[in-house]
């Protein structure tokens, strides 16, 4: 079972890009499952992943790198029975520490992870606000990233776009960085290229 | 005939709704906008979503009901730095009411917002 984490600010675009991969997963027939945690006391993220058509487990009302680390291991060990899925893409709350979210994975009593992957969101709109006044957890999420997603980059200006990668390739020197749009997704293959190879080989 | 009052553009109405809750709790001194977010259903079947990050972006939404309604049930996630629960729930009150005198309608609110002191625990 491959874990595929998805950490990143509030509002930065993770349940849009998960959406999409879930998507893409879909479509190759690939067994997947999305767990959702939300800090809010209603979960939203969970009805929208839920139109991808994969099963979907929500964790509300707390953050799963300190307050329901026990729930997300529990839920995990669920959704490998339920399921048993290839891949499994967690959402983390924006607000979450991706450090600890990986400690709390450690304690995980089931079979071996195959491979976890941590990707950080980035949204360059609000990168150089958002750094300034929230930086230990801002950097925290881009730090321990195995990759970087610059979303919203439609939106964004080019010059928003290529401070955002210049300071996220400074803050972790060896993630590879995409960028992506509506109209220009990620493609599984780039997330996981030993596990998922490259559409139409 | 049906006396109940219509919604014209629920969409509209729902971008507007969020946009007026992220100016009321930037001018409350909301010290970050982080994400207001809304999953909405329609009576009808139909529902869709918006999300909005800043106040200058606006908010965006997706998916269906481009028809009226005659009612709207919101799952609505407000969440903001540097306000209590309850200057956050006067605003989403306080906004609802302010649209009333646009498109005459009741609400209610099932579940109010909580606090959630994510920070003290790094």
């Amino acid at each position: 079972m491959i874990l595929l984490v998805f950490v990143g600010f509030l509002g930065s675009g993770k349940t849009t890009l998960i959406l999409d991969l879930a998507r893409q997963l879909a479509a190759d027939g690939r067994r997947s499952c999305i767990i959702v945690n939300e800090v809010g006391e209603i979960g939203i993220d969970q009805q929208v992943l839920a139109e991808s058509g994969m099963p979907v487990r929500e964790l509300v009302a707390g953050c799963i790198c300190c307050q329901i680390t026990v729930d997300l291991i529990t839920t995990l060990q669920e959704v490998a029975a339920a399921f048993a899925p290839d891949i499994v893409l967690v959402e983390a709350s924006g607000v979450a520490a991706p450090p600890a979210i990986l400690e709390a994975l450690s304690y995980y009593p089931g079979e071996r992870f195959a491979a976890v992957h941590t990707v950080a969101v980035v949204d360059p709109t609000r990168f150089e606000a958002l750094h300034e006044v929230l930086q230990p957890l801002i950097e925290s999420q881009i730090a321990a990233a195995d990759r970087i997603v610059i979303t919203k980059i439609d939106e964004a200006g080019v010059a928003q776009v290529a401070e955002t990668e210049r300071t996220v390739r400074r803050l972790n020197t060896g993630a590879p960085v995409d960028q992506v749009s509506p109209g220009h997704s990620l493609e599984l293959s780039a997330l996981l290229p030993g596990a998922y190879p490259k559409r139409g080989r | 005939m049906d006396r109940r009052p219509r919604f014209a553009d629920p969409r509209r109405l729902v971008a507007d709704f969020l946009e007026a809750v992220a100016r009321c709790c930037d001018e409350k001194g909301a010290s970050v906008i982080g994400h207001l977010k809304c999953y909405a259903h329609l009576p009808e079947g139909d529902h869709f979503r918006c999300s909005l990050t800043s106040t200058r972006a606006g908010a965006r939404c997706e998916g269906a009901a481009g028809r009226q309604t005659h009612a709207l049930e919101l799952d609505l996630a407000v969440l903001v730095y540097g306000l209590t629960s309850r200057e956050v729930g006067a605003c989403v009150t306080g906004v609802l009411e302010n649209l009333r005198s646009r498109e005459p309608f009741d609400f209610s609110l099932q579940s109010p917002s909580t606090s959630h002191d994510h920070g003290d625990d790094h």
